[in-house]
């Protein structure tokens, strides 16, 4: 009984593995669709450092953001309007996250500085909530020019008989790091 | 109040935009973790009270008597049903052309079952978009005019994904995820 029982597992903990098996997964797909753009959630440090399609791969690039979320695009269509140059050529500030109301706040009247809360990934409360991974992105079309403001979300988990409650969690958690790392 | 983050951040994009006299097309994707009836209707009553709900496999529970509930009217408050019969959720925006982004990913539109996170029936991954500065290209209309739901994913995969039994191990053998993708046609 054990041995196919093992055997089982054994077999399912190798096709679950991510690397290789999800990821060939993915990839796979990725490049059935061929998207222009792509919005990952759940896209953290191991899946980064995994390489995307290989037709893709130089035709793709990966915008920076708050969390697990990310943008890709083709970048032989689109060009990354970095906040930098969406400044300086248009006068836009493009954050690279969706911020929370405290964040904006804060961010409008010192830009420079990085937020507290931010640093210590407090997401709970009021005008503290914000979703627990994004990206934004501003595309311009290398054709002709035209803007496309791309926005990767990851809201935070709940099921609906929770889910008026889950941003206290979120904020007890946070309040609890935040009480360690400053006494 | 993730959602109200949300719009506030887009809102304020959209005026940068306009107050530049720029015109973008807007796209917004990713995990809402909720599925469109809670995204409308909060998690009270009206909630549990939707076909769509009672039909969910394995069904929802309700929240304990007396607990805090997201009102109806947060809701209805960010988000709104498309007038045009579709079934398509938009998400207010008062500051993008039309006053809204609009659900262009509908896999459960023509499907039995609707299933983006599998070992549920329900969807909670989607792709909204929208426009700031695009009223005469669009003359009156929304985001359906350039954005369409692609189909990714077969119905069979769907209904696979969707067993709360096997269907967690069913997808991630199919596309390496508890998730199914979801996606769109856009025309720029």
């Amino acid at each position: 009984m054990f041995r196919p029982l093992s055997a089982a597992v054994a077999a399912w903990a190798a096709q679950s593995a991510l690397d290789p098996c999800r990821h060939a997964t993915v990839l796979r797909k990725i490049e059935e669709e061929a998207p222009g753009v792509a919005t990952l959630v759940e896209y953290d440090p191991v899946w980064r450092g995994l390489p995307l399609p290989a037709g893709l791969l130089s035709a793709h690039e990966q915008v920076g953001s708050h969390g697990q979320a990310s943008v890709l695009y083709d970048a032989e269509r689109f060009e990354l309007l970095h906040p930098e140059l969406a400044l300086s050529e248009m006068g836009l500030q493009i954050p690279g996250y969706i911020r929370s109301a405290n964040l904006r706040a804060v961010e409008a009247a010192a830009p420079e500085v990085e937020h507290w809360s931010l640093r210590y990934g407090f997401s709970g409360g009021g005008a503290n909530v914000m979703p627990k991974s994004s990206c934004v992105a501003l595309l311009r079309q290398r054709s002709d020019r035209k803007l496309l403001l791309v926005m990767a979300v990851h809201l935070a988990s709940a099921p609906p008989s929770d889910s008026a409650t889950v941003y206290k969690d979120l904020c007890c958690k946070s309040l609890k790091q935040i009480t360690a790392v400053d006494p | 109040m993730q959602i109200r983050c949300l719009q506030e951040e887009i809102g304020g994009l959209c005026e940068q935009l306009r107050s530049r006299g720029l015109s973008a097309k807007l796209l917004l994707g990713g995990d809402f973790n909720a599925m469109r009836e809670e995204l409308l209707h909060g998690n009270g009553d009206a909630f549990f009270g939707c076909a769509a709900v009672a039909a969910t496999q394995p069904p929802w529970k309700k929240p304990i008597s007396g607990s805090e509930v997201t009102a109806a009217s947060a809701g209805a408050a960010s988000c709104r049903m498309a007038d045009d019969g579709s079934g398509a959720l938009e998400l207010l925006c008062p500051q993008a052309d039309g006053g809204a982004l609009r659900e262009v990913s509908q896999p459960d539109a023509a499907m039995a079952v609707g299933c983006t996170r599998a070992g549920k029936s329900i969807v909670i991954d989607f792709i909204f978009c929208g426009s700031v500065g695009c009223e005469a290209e669009l003359c009156g209309g929304g985001a359906e005019q350039w954005a369409s739901t692609r189909e990714a994913v077969s119905a069979e995969q769907v209904r696979r994904a969707a067993d709360a039994s096997s269907g967690i191990y069913a997808n991630v053998l199919e596309f390496g995820s508890d998730h199914l993708p979801v996606a769109c046609e856009l025309r720029l």
